[in-house]
């Protein structure tokens, strides 16, 4: 081997980690060589002040913080498994409602507007059906379906006696009637039709 | 309890329980085992990431990390391997995943002067055979000379040189720990000394200019 082979596998030869062949390959060539000698030297000098350099120690706390940490990680870990569920089962939930809700649609939805009035409204203006304000989707377990409940704001004139309707009164400009107030008495006196608008929910 | 506690630890100090059979206890539920195994390597662990971090309080963080990540993937080691290179690749990891972080935010330090805690660090020169007070000022000095300049080197050659000079692992545990073939190991050592060898002599050629 010459001196550049030599430099290759001298950190190797330091470390006791040559095959004995090369090994004494190497210590054959160092006894005649004193630059390779001279670097054979320098290299166990940086690996002795290597080992000599200050070592630190853990602080007092170290085996608590050890701990804090553990209980930390795993309080990490049951939130994000919970998490994860949840956010696997919302999704889930939502998507078969939304596949039910296409089936059955068709069946459930597609009625006519008027056809969610009652007869006991026929008093009701047909302008004044305003369109559906606000809906969600709810199982009637009665009709064991799927099915629609709405709230829609109605207008309609009625006769200040009518006592039902005054449950779910809301404020109307023309007559200035305010939800839940009874009827001023001279309406109720003359008996004087008033138009209110009042909220009404449907299914 | 308490007598089988001490007879416990009687039979430590006359024939010490082995890592792997610590954390086997560990493994079973023995906490005590998880323990007994931080005490051992704590120390040890810290100076490496040190080394390899070259700051104090981001070394004990990462230390503490190393500890946590033992204990919630205990499972993960397999019994009748050794369980430090097991420990040490996780260190490893750790702190290479640090220093590739850390060169890609740029870290820029505000203060130059190094930390109170840095600076306190206690000097234990091993004593061997008494030797003379200049010898150890000396020897002091050159480690501190030694220990700037890894800085300096690339981690790729750091990290086995560590490993060897100050851990004291073998070739074939360096592979382990570092997941690089053996002839890597061989590579980058001799490498990293040369490499340690030239930072040295840079600065000494600075220091002689400059006084």
């Amino acid at each position: 081997m010459n001196c550049h082979q030599i430099n290759e596998n001298l950190s190797a030869f330091i470390d006791n980690e040559l095959s004995s062949d090369d090994t004494n390959i190497v210590k054959a060539h160092l006894i005649r060589c004193s630059s390779c000698r001279q670097q054979r030297d320098k290299m166990e000098e940086i690996g002795r002040n290597i080992r000599y350099m200050a070592p630190l120690t853990t602080p007092a706390d170290f085996e608590f913080r050890v701990f804090a940490g553990i209980r930390k990680h795993e309080a990490r870990r049951t939130n994000r498994f919970f998490w994860r569920w949840q956010t696997i089962l919302l999704p889930a939930a939502c998507l078969i409602v939304g596949i039910l809700l296409g089936v059955t649609s068709n069946s459930v939805f597609n009625f006519p507007e008027s056809s969610l009035l009652t007869s006991s409204e026929s008093t009701v203006e047909s302008d004044s059906l305003v369109a559906v304000s606000d809906q969600e989707i709810l199982y009637d377990y009665h009709l064991g379906r799927f099915a629609r409940r709405a709230i829609i704001p109605v207008a309609v004139d009625v006769i200040p006696e009518s006592p039902d309707v005054f449950d779910s009164l809301s404020f109307d400009e023309q007559s200035g009637f305010d939800s839940g107030i009874s009827p001023p008495p001279q309406y109720v006196l003359d008996n004087i039709p008033m138009r209110v608008s009042y909220e009404r929910t449907i299914y | 309890m308490t007598e089988n506690y001490s007879s416990e630890q009687e039979t430590e100090r006359t024939m010490p329980i082995s890592d792997d059979d610590l954390m086997c206890r560990f493994q079973k539920g023995d906490e005590s085992g998880f323990r007994r195994l931080l005490e051992r390597y704590q120390d040890r662990i810290l100076n490496y990431i040190y080394r390899m971090v070259s700051d104090r309080h981001l070394a004990e963080d990462l230390t503490q990390e190393v500890f946590v990540r033992v204990y919630v993937h205990a499972g993960r080691y397999h019994p009748g391997s050794s369980f430090a290179p097991w420990l040490y690749r996780i260190a490893s990891n750790m702190a290479i995943n640090e220093l590739r972080r850390r060169k890609r935010w740029r870290f820029v330090t505000i203060n130059n002067n190094p930390s109170e805690s840095d600076r306190n660090v206690v000097v234990d020169i091993k004593d061997e055979d008494s030797v003379d007070p200049e010898q150890v000022v000396q020897q002091k000095e050159a480690s501190e000379e030694v220990s700037e300049a890894l800085k300096k080197i690339p981690d790729k050659y750091r990290a086995p040189l560590i490993l060897r000079e100050l851990e004291g692992y073998d070739y074939e545990e360096i592979s382990q720990i570092l997941d690089i073939p053996r002839g890597t190991v061989k590579s980058r050592l001799n490498r990293g000394r040369a490499l340690l060898e030239t930072v040295l002599k840079r600065a000494r050629s600075v220091n002689a200019v400059a006084f």
